[in-house]
C-alpha cells in the first residue's frame, strides 16, 4: 500500500481551499479586502518555501498584465467618472486577477497532478477520466521537449527563428505543427498498445495500490474553510 | 500437435494490411517453448512488429489487417480471444519505454496492470516487489519516471509487463534507446530473468548479434517470410566481422590516403571489403556532390578572401599546394606560410570586406580569418596580438588554441591559463592516468577549444577540445547524458557555450548566430521526422535557402542535383512523411547539403536502422567525406562506428577522455574497462 509521498493536505482539501479563495477574491470589493487576500496567498507561498525571486520570475508576466488591466480601467473605461472611482475599479480588477492566479499557482505548486487524479478517482471519478488527466500531464513535458527539438532542427536548417521577427514566428508556427503531430501520433499509438496490453478498460472499475489519505485534519480544514468563505462572502 | 512445453505456435500465418497488396507476413511458421529465448531478426519492414502484434492480439482486434493461418499463444487463439485475454500470457515491451508509460511514478506504473485486473492491494504490492526484484530495480521504487535514465526506464517498462505475470515476453527493439553500457546491462538482465523465471523470451531485433549469448535460436525474416530458423552462430547474413576493426571500412578511404590509420596487416585490415551493394567507394568514381554554393550567384557572398584559395602575389597552383599541405604535412605549408607572401595577412582588404559582409553573415567584423594555429609558425608569437576574435571574457592565451604539448609551457598567467595548460587533457577512468597521445592536425577544418557548457549550475561539457580535418570522419561515443548531443548543439550554435571557442576553417564562429552557421555547418538529428517541415519533398530541400532569402531559381540546380544524387527525384512531389525511413534520412541529408556546408554534424543517425540501411548511410557519409567535408558523428554502435570513422572520441561526464585513431581508441576503451564500447570482433 502506498500513500502520497509527502504527508500533507489531501488534494481535495486543497481544491476546496482554492475554490473558496477564488469565490472570496471575486467577491472582494474594497482594495483592503483584496490586499488582505493577496497577503494571505503570498503568505501561503512563503510557507511552501518558494523563494520570492523564483515566484517573481514565474509570475512577472502576470503582474505586467495586471498592471495593464489597472491602466485600462483607469483610462479607457468609465470616462467622465471621477478618477478615484476609476482607480478603485482598476485596483479591484487587477487584484482579483492577481489573487486568482496566485491562488491557482499555489495550488499547482503544492499538488502533484497524479495525487489530484488519484484523489478524484478515489472520490468516484471514472478511472478513464482520471487517467486522461494523468496521460495529459505526461504529454506536457513531452510536447515541450519535442517542440524544442523541432525548433532546434529549424534553426540548424537556417530557418530564421533565432532572430525574433514576424516572419520567424510564422515559420515556427508553420514548420512546427507537422513534425509535432507526427511524433505525437506515434506516441499515442505506443501508449494505447501499452495500456490495452495491460488490460486498461477490462473492467468498469479497478483497484488501486496508491491511496490518498483523507485525514481528520482535512475534514476540519475543509469545514472551516467553507464556513469562513461563506461568512466572508455574506459580509462582503 | 502441440508440444507440451510449447507456449507459442504459429502455423502458416499470412497477414495483409488493407491497401497493400504485398503481405506483411507470408506463410510464417514459428514455435517458442517455455524457457526459450528466440531472436526474430530481419531488416526494417520485414514483418517483425506485425508478428508481435499478431501474438498479442492487436491484430486482428485493434489493428485492421486480414490474418490467415493458425496462431496459438498459451493455447489461446488470438483471433478468437481478445487482447485482454492474452495479456496474462504474453507481454509486449515496445521500443521506446518512455512512450508506454501512463503514470508519473515507478510504483504506479508497475502496479498499473494488476490494478486493471482487479487484484487486491496486497497482491498488487507483492507483484510490484517481485517485478522490481526481477529486473534488479527495487531501488527505483519511489522514484519519478521523469528522473530515470534510459536504462532505468527500460527496466521499469520490463517490470511493468512482468507484473502481469506473462509466460511469454516480447521485446521490440529493446536496445534502440540504450547506450552500449545499457545494452550490456539489459543482456545480462535478460539472461538472469530467463534462468530464474523460466520465461519464454522473443526479441525482435534487426542487429541480433548483441543477444547471441543468451539466444537459443534465431528466426530471420525477409519480406515477411522466414528465411532461417536455427542456432545463432549459423544465422546467415551476419555482417562479416573481417572489416569490423578497419576504420572507414564502410565509407571508403579518406581522400589522399591509400591506407587507413593504425591498422596492422593481418588484423582484419586487408583485404578490405567495400560496401557490398553499391560498388566501390573509391572517391574517384563518385560524382561530385552538388551544393548550393557551387552556383556562382550564391557562392560570391559567402566567399572569403582566403589564403587557401590563393592570392595575387602567390604563384598559380598555390591554392592546390596549400590544400595538399593539409594532407601531406608541413613542407608545403612552410612554403606557403612564408612571410614573403604579402597577402598572408591582407588585413586592410579583408577587414573592409568582412566589415561589409559581417552584418549579413553574422560574423564579427573584427574577426581575423585563418590564423595559423601551429605554434612556432611564422605568424605565431606567444603574447603577440593575433587579432583573433575573442568573445568578451574569453581572452584565452594562444596556448589554448594549440594542441601542441609544448604550448602549455607558455600558458602565461592570464585568465584561462589553467585551462589552456592541458587543452587536450585525457583522463583515464578510475586509474587517474592520462592518455599520453594527442591528436594533431595542421590546418583543421573545425577546431573546438576548451568548450564548456552548463545547464544551470551543472557543467554538461567541461573544457572539451577537438579538431576535425577535411575529409575526416570523427566519431563521438559515450554514455547517455555524457554531453554528446550538447556538444553538437554547441558547435552548431543552438546552445551558447559558457566558455571556449569554435573555429571553423580559420574563422572564430563562437558568436555567430545559428542561422548564419547553418550555411557552413549542417546538422542532422536522430529522428528524421523532427526535420521534415513541409508538404513536398522539393520544398523540403529548398526551404532552408528560401528562408534565408535565396531565390528558388538560384538554389534550384543544386537542389535538383541533390534529389537526383540521393535517389529522391521520383518523389519530388510526394509528401515527405510518405517516404520510407531510409528515404527520409536521405532527404534530411539533401536538405542540409543544399547549403553546401563544410562540416556535417550527425546525432545518432544509425538509431533504429538495420545493417543494410546503416551501410547505405555510411556510404553516403563516405562520399561526403571524399568531397572534403568534415564529419562529426555521434553514435552508440561500436561495430558501426569503428567501420565508419577515422578517429573516435569518448565523452565521459562532459570531458573528452579518449581522442585517438580508431584502433588506438579501441585499445584505450579496453584499458579503461569500457568493454561495452568495443566491437564484437575486437572482443
Amino acid at each position: 500500500m502506498i500513500t502520497c509521498p509527502k504527508p500533507g493536505l489531501n488534494p481535495l482539501s486543497k481544491l476546496v481551499l482554492l475554490v473558496s479563495f477564488c469565490v472570496l477574491a471575486l467577491r472582494a470589493e474594497s482594495p483592503g479586502q483584496a490586499a488582505a487576500l493577496c497577503a494571505a496567498v503570498l503568505l501561503g507561498h512563503a510557507v511552501t518555501g518558494l523563494p520570492p525571486a523564483i515566484l517573481w520570475r514565474r509570475l512577472r508576466g502576470i503582474a505586467v498584465f495586471a498592471l495593464v488591466l489597472f491602466l485600462s480601467q483607469l483610462f479607457l473605461t468609465g470616462v467622465g467618472a471621477p478618477w478615484g472611482v476609476r482607480a478603485a475599479s482598476g485596483v479591484r480588477m487587477a487584484t482579483r486577477f492577481l489573487n486568482i492566479i496566485l491562488g491557482s499557482h499555489l495550488f499547482v505548486s503544492t499538488t502533484p497532478a497524479e495525487d489530484l487524479a488519484y484523489a478524484l478517482m478515489h472520490l468516484g471519478l471514472p478511472y478513464r477520466y482520471g487517467f486522461t488527466l494523468l496521460v495529459a500531464m505526461r504529454f506536457v513535458p513531452y510536447f515541450r521537449l519535442q517542440s524544442n527539438t523541432v525548433l532546434q532542427a529549424q534553426m540548424v536548417r537556417g530557418i530564421g527563428v533565432d532572430r525574433p521577427s514576424l516572419k520567424g514566428v510564422w515559420c515556427v508556427a508553420r514548420y512546427t505543427l507537422v513534425p509535432l503531430v507526427v511524433t505525437a501520433l506515434g506516441r499515442v499509438e505506443s501508449l494505447a498498445i501499452s495500456m490495452e496490453g495491460r488490460c486498461f478498460g477490462l473492467h468498469p472499475r479497478r483497484t488501486f495500490l496508491r491511496t490518498v489519505p483523507f485525514r481528520p485534519a482535512d475534514a476540519v480544514i475543509m469545514a472551516a474553510v467553507i464556513a469562513v468563505a461563506a461568512a466572508a462572502a455574506a459580509m462582503f | 500437435m502441440r508440444h507440451p512445453e510449447e507456449v507459442v505456435r504459429v502455423w502458416n500465418l499470412t497477414v495483409r494490411y488493407p491497401g497493400n497488396p504485398a503481405p506483411a507476413l507470408s506463410n510464417v511458421h514459428l514455435r517458442l517453448e517455455a524457457g526459450e529465448c528466440v531472436i526474430v531478426s530481419g531488416p526494417s519492414g520485414c514483418g517483425k512488429s506485425t508478428l508481435a502484434l499478431c501474438l498479442t492480439g492487436f491484430i486482428p482486434h485493434a489493428i485492421d489487417a486480414a490474418m490467415t493461418g493458425s496462431v496459438r499463444v498459451g493455447g489461446l487463439d488470438p483471433g478468437q480471444v481478445g487482447v485482454y485475454d492474452l495479456a496474462e500470457f504474453v507481454g509486449l515491451v515496445q521500443q521506446d519505454p518512455e512512450a508506454q508509460f501512463c503514470t508519473m511514478r515507478v510504483e504506479d506504473e508497475i502496479a498499473f496492470g494488476p490494478e486493471n485486473l482487479l487484484c487486491p492491494a496486497e497482491e498488487i504490492a507483492r507483484r510490484v516487489d517481485w517485478a522490481l526484484d526481477a529486473v534488479s530495480a527495487s531501488h527505483l521504487r519511489r522514484r519519478r519516471l521523469a528522473e530515470l535514465s534510459g536504462g532505468e526506464k527500460q527496466r521499469v517498462a520490463l517490470a511493468a509487463v512482468l507484473a502481469m505475470r506473462p509466460s511469454v515476453l516480447i521485446l521490440d527493439e529493446p536496445t534502440a534507446h540504450l547506450d552500449p553500457r545499457g545494452t550490456g546491462a539489459l543482456v545480462r538482465l535478460l539472461a538472469d530473468m530467463q534462468s530464474q523465471l523460466g520465461l519464454a523470451i522473443m526479441i525482435l531485433e534487426h542487429r541480433p548479434e548483441r543477444f547471441f549469448d543468451i539466444a537459443h535460436r534465431v528466426v530471420q525474416l525477409s519480406d515477411g517470410t522466414v528465411v532461417f530458423d536455427g542456432p545463432p552462430r549459423e544465422a546467415p547474413g551476419r555482417v562479416d566481422g573481417a572489416d569490423a576493426l578497419t576504420p572507414r571500412a564502410w565509407v571508403g578511404p579518406r581522400p589522399g590516403t591509400e591506407t587507413t590509420t593504425g591498422i596492422e596487416p593481418g588484423h582484419g585490415s586487408s583485404p578490405r571489403p567495400g560496401p557490398p551493394d553499391r560498388g566501390s567507394p573509391n572517391p574517384g568514381s563518385l560524382r561530385p556532390l552538388p551544393g548550393l554554393s557551387r552556383s556562382p550567384q550564391v557562392r560570391a557572398p559567402f566567399q572569403r578572401v582566403s589564403a587557401v584559395q590563393g592570392c595575387r602575389c602567390c604563384p598559380p597552383g598555390t591554392a592546390r599546394l596549400r590544400r595538399a599541405s593539409f594532407e601531406f604535412g608541413a613542407r608545403a605549408s612552410q612554403i606557403l606560410d612564408a612571410p614573403s607572401c604579402k597577402h598572408r595577412q591582407p588585413q586592410h582588404r579583408q577587414g573592409r570586406w568582412r566589415k561589409l559582409v559581417a552584418p549579413y553573415l553574422g560574423f564579427r567584423a573584427g574577426s581575423r580569418p585563418r590564423p595559423d594555429w601551429r605554434p612556432g609558425g611564422p605568424e605565431f608569437r606567444p603574447g603577440a596580438d593575433h587579432n583573433f576574435a575573442r568573445p568578451p571574457g574569453h581572452d584565452l592565451p594562444p596556448s589554448a588554441l594549440s594542441d601542441d604539448p609544448r604550448s602549455s609551457s607558455h600558458s602565461g598567467s592570464g585568465p584561462g591559463a589553467g585551462r589552456s595548460a592541458r587543452p587536450f587533457a585525457k583522463l583515464a577512468r578510475g586509474s587517474g592516468k592520462g592518455c599520453a597521445r594527442d591528436y594533431t592536425l595542421d590546418n583543421p577544418l573545425l577546431r573546438v577549444c576548451n568548450l564548456t557548457q552548463r545547464y544551470g549550475d551543472r557543467a554538461v561539457l567541461q573544457e572539451v577540445s577537438l579538431v576535425v580535418g577535411r575529409g575526416e570522419i570523427v566519431g563521438i561515443m559515450g554514455d547517455n547524458g555524457s554531453g554528446k548531443t550538447t556538444l553538437l548543439l554547441s558547435i552548431m550554435g543552438v546552445l551558447r557555450p559558457a566558455s571556449g571557442r569554435i573555429i571553423l576553417d580559420g574563422d572564430d564562429i563562437t558568436n555567430v548566430p545559428v542561422s548564419a552557421r547553418a550555411r557552413r555547418i549542417g546538422m542532422i538529428f536522430q529522428n528524421p521526422n523532427h526535420q521534415l517541415f513541409t508538404d513536398h519533398v522539393w520544398r523540403e530541400v529548398v526551404v532552408g535557402p528560401l528562408s534565408r532569402g535565396v531565390p528558388e531559381a538560384v538554389c534550384r540546380p543544386a537542389a535538383e542535383a541533390l534529389l537526383d544524387r540521393f535517389d529522391l527525384a521520383a518523389f519530388r512531389d510526394s509528401h515527405p512523411l510518405t517516404l520510407s525511413y531510409g528515404q527520409k534520412r536521405r532527404l534530411n541529408l539533401a536538405a542540409v547539403m543544399v547549403s553546401d556546408p563544410s562540416v556535417l554534424l550527425l546525432d545518432e543517425p544509425f538509431v533504429g536502422q538495420d545493417t543494410a540501411r546503416a551501410q547505405e548511410l555510411a556510404r553516403l557519409l563516405g562520399e561526403l567525406a571524399s568531397a572534403g567535408k568534415g564529419i562529426l558523428l555521434v553514435g552508440h554502435e561500436p561495430d558501426l562506428m569503428s567501420r565508419c570513422c577515422d578517429r573516435l572520441l569518448f565523452l565521459d561526464g562532459g570531458r573528452v577522455i579518449v581522442d585517438a585513431p580508431v584502433r588506438e581508441a579501441l585499445a584505450d576503451f579496453e584499458r579503461m574497462d569500457l568493454h561495452d564500447y568495443l566491437p564484437e570482433a575486437w572482443t
